[in-house]
């Protein structure tokens, strides 16, 4: 199972244009008025035999795209909870976590990234159990029955030095340097083709809240987890 | 005409300009001869740059010496969904060292998905003299020391609105930057900040600002001091809430109650973080007031949105979340006869399945009851023909229709059918439709439909449709207004693309993401249109290093007169006519 890496997923297979020559037919087709031999196409053409003429041609279509509707979007905030890794333990949990990037497709749906913010904070505060109030529990229920809420979660942004896409990943979902570094490993390109290598051929390195920047695993976890601002993987020259 | 134009004098062509504000006018204005573009030139205020880099900072001072008012944009829109990598671009930096050179009395500034740093903050709070308003909508690389350079120094400052920044918090003491004799503050909207801001220093500037009308709080403005802020500032018109959440206590209700009471002229409110709905009937004595209802972060039940929003009888604009359901929907469409704008936000857009009972029907209902409808983002996760072909029939005046079905590619779930029809009939009755989101199962046929009838539309979104590059060419060939298309996940390639070249000159931009478009096609179209910026976005490397059929990952392109733009990351490609001479 392969991670695809900040990628939307190919729904569909790259179009094939027949024998469109680019130098053969540079300055026709930049030349040529819109609309022009390819299609023949005729504005206002909507009613009529042509109307039905489509609707059978986009039923055609409809054949060819089955996988669009099966399309499936896990949750990125759905993070497994503690619960599901102790009863999945065959299951190293970031397996799970590995599924629900693949599956997730970036952007979609569309809703600003500041508003996907605001609805973690809610979940979190739903979690955290700051509000008590009767009225509010089906809905916090409902939420958490789906896997919704992670309790508090703590995103930092990971970087791997020659690697162009940063990940964020939820701090909260490990308890240990050692998941950890073993969940990183696996979501960068140059990572997983070493996998079988020792993991002491990277460092992970952090900035803390005063910007400094230090090895990971030379304080306690929990020390790690309230200062740490983000993450950074380098490469050790020797590994 | 000419004769009659000269025999005034400067200064009453002058007056008279200044009657006229729409750019488009402006701009008409300036063609007419030579003395008016002149005149124009010298006598324009404002200036609005839809493309940061379609034109130079330079070429905006030489054409306008004395402007006042200043709106930019940077990234495309699909930034706000994380399509545009980090670092893509859209610095504010060259714009305000150029204006602090040759704009001393600038007094506003509107910036939208730029990147503004604390040095440019400091700039902009030093060199403008009579500096009034900063607009920063979905801005970010700046921290609350920029905005305390801001309020420390902008005696004049009159808007600080920080829409959706993401905005580093470094310290909550930046708002006790504002001078103790400072009192124009008119709009302060401060909802995005993460951290506590001091408290007292609010208190303390909302209460010497007798002008202050909009205060939108952050989430971290607790509830029991709601009360006090509102009994200092009783004359506000927009209130942003923060959390509105406590212990649910008689005393502190019925404190809350009697302050919103107070204000007389409240006609907007938003924030509701955390809402507890006991608290929720304190506004109740000032709903029929309420022209703007914003929910969209308030996690509130169906039943106590609807006894909230049936006391809304004023109400133009609403947003919420899908826990207002269908059943919440109906009770709008019976209320809320002077609805102009709805916007239902899913609460669990990740979840397989959905979470509640809001389907194509609550959207139907509103078509039904509100006749002023005009603008419509609607999240959902079932949609029929059948429904949009209703609401298209029941709202003709409608000019902004999004839809977005959760589920890519989701069909008619009635017959299962693609929902070319339904999206037709929109395009089809809303004959003044200017912007449009499509999603659900699409074939080239909507594509049709939207050529054939959008005839004003200027914006459209489309994901996951289409069949071939003819759903393109329909739209590109079809839509005459059209200034801004973004696209994923279609198979639209290279000859529709080439095809309409030229059209691409008469649109702002367009963007293409996981499309069929290939590097060769870019490097013809770089080639061809010399006043197209061709922006090949790749953080797997560079094109070149594939074969140069294959399918590029994402496409910017945009209309300029600046020709390459300088601060392109290592991801971004432009091909310009020299480097596609070279590489062909």
């Amino acid at each position: 199972m392969e991670l695809q890496l900040g990628l939307a997923l190919p729904v569909h297979s790259p179009l094939k244009l027949k024998g469109f020559d680019l130098n053969d037919h540079e300055v026709e087709v930049l030349n040529e008025p819109v609309a022009s031999e390819p299609w023949s196409y005729s504005s206002g053409c909507l009613k009529g035999e042509k109307w039905v003429k489509n609707k059978r041609s986009s039923e055609e279509a409809f054949g060819d795209l089955p996988q669009i509707t099966t399309f499936p979007l896990t949750l990125w905030n759905g993070q497994p909870n503690e619960d599901d890794d102790r009863k999945g333990e065959k299951k190293p949990h970031i397996l799970d976590k590995k599924e629900e990037e693949e599956n997730h497709v970036v952007g979609w749906p569309p809703i600003k990234s500041w508003r996907v913010k605001q609805l973690h904070q809610h979940h979190d505060h739903d979690q955290s159990g700051q509000i008590n109030n009767a009225d509010r529990t089906s809905a916090h229920h409902q939420r958490s029955s789906t896997g919704t809420g992670s309790s508090n979660s703590l995103y930092v942004k990971v970087k791997m030095k020659g690697v162009a896409i940063a990940r964020k990943i939820d701090l909260r979902l490990y308890d240990s340097y050692q998941a950890l570094t073993n969940s990183l490993i696996t979501m960068f390109p140059n990572g997983r083709q070493n996998i079988d290598n020792d993991c002491a051929s990277y460092a992970l390195t952090y900035q803390d809240k005063d910007g400094d920047w230090l090895l990971a695993g030379d304080v306690p976890w929990q020390t790690f987890t309230e200062s740490v601002q983000r993450l950074e993987i380098l490469r050790n020259v020797d590994g | 005409m000419q004769r009659m134009a000269c025999s005034f004098p400067d200064e009453v062509l002058e007056h008279v300009f200044s009657f006229v504000q729409c750019d488009n006018d402006r701009n008409a204005i300036s063609t007419v001869c030579k003395s008016w573009y002149k005149i124009e030139r010298w006598s324009r205020r404002r200036v609005f740059v839809g493309n940061c880099y379609a034109i130079s900072p330079d070429m905006v001072i030489r054409r306008f010496p004395d402007v006042r008012s200043i709106e930019l944009k940077g990234k495309p829109h699909f930034a706000d969904f994380n399509l545009v990598p980090d670092g893509w671009g859209g610095y504010v930096a060259p714009w305000i060292s150029a204006m602090a050179a040759a704009y001393p009395w600038l007094e506003e500034i509107r910036l939208k998905r730029m990147v503004i740093t604390d040095e440019n903050l400091e700039l902009i709070s030093k060199s403008f003299k009579n500096f009034k308003v900063l607009v920063l909508s979905s801005c970010e690389g700046f921290s609350t020391d920029g905005l305390a350079a801001i309020a420390a120094n902008c005696r004049n400052l009159r808007e600080l609105d920080l829409r959706e920044s993401e905005v580093e918090d470094l310290s909550g003491h930046w708002l006790k930057h504002f001078p103790d004799d400072y009192t124009s503050l008119v709009s302060l909207n401060i909802a995005c900040l993460g951290c506590e801001v001091s408290f007292s220093a609010l208190e303390r500037l909302v209460g010497r600002c007798p002008n202050l009308r909009t205060l939108r709080l952050n989430r971290a403005v607790p509830l029991d001091k709601l009360a006090n802020l509102l009994r200092r500032a009783p004359q506000l018109v927009e209130l942003g809430t923060g959390a509105y959440s406590s212990e649910l206590r008689p005393d502190v209700f019925s404190n809350l109650s009697g302050a919103f009471s107070g204000c007389k002229e409240l006609k907007s409110l938003s924030g509701f973080w955390d809402v507890v709905p006991g608290y929720l009937p304190a506004v109740y004595p000032i709903c029929c007031r309420l022209t703007t209802l914003n929910l969209s972060y308030a996690t509130i039940q169906s039943p106590d949105l609807i006894k909230l929003v049936g006391q809304c009888q004023n109400l133009q604009r609403l947003w919420v979340l899908d826990y207002i359901e269908d059943a919440g929907l109906d009770a709008v469409a019976a209320s809320c006869k002077d609805l102009r704008e709805l916007r239902v936000f899913p609460s669990d857009p990740y979840g397989p399945e959905p979470n509640v009972p809001l389907t194509e029907q609550g959207l139907v209902s509103i078509s039904e009851g509100c006749s002023k409808l005009q603008s419509v983002l609607y999240f959902c996760r079932q949609m029929s023909n059948a429904a949009l072909m209703t609401i298209a029939r029941n709202r003709p005046n409608m000019t902004r229709f999004r839809l977005c079905i959760i589920e890519p590619g989701t069909p008619d779930y009635l017959t299962l059918q693609p929902l070319d029809v339904g999206f037709g009939a929109i395009v089809e009755h809303c004959k003044d439709l200017q912007r449009l989101s499509l999603s659900g199962l699409l074939t080239d046929l909507v594509f049709e439909y939207i050529g054939t009838y959008a005839k004003k539309l200027e914006m459209l979104s489309v994901a996951f449709a289409g069949e071939s590059d003819l759903g393109l060419h329909h739209v590109l060939s079809g839509c005459e207004k059209l200034r801004k298309l973004e696209i994923r996940d279609c198979p639209f390639g290279d000859k529709a693309l080439l095809a309409n070249a030229a059209k691409l000159e008469t649109m702002r931009s367009l963007w293409m993401s996981s499309c069929s478009v290939t590097f060769g096609a870019c490097k013809l179209l770089g080639q061809k249109m010399p006043r197209l910026n061709v922006e090949v976005i790749d953080e797997r490397g560079t094109p070149d290093s594939r074969p140069e059929s294959c399918p590029i990952d994402k496409l910017y392109i945009y209309r300029t007169v600046a020709g390459s733009r300088f601060d392109m990351p290592g991801f971004v490609w432009t091909i310009d006519e020299d480097s596609a001479m070279r590489l062909s």
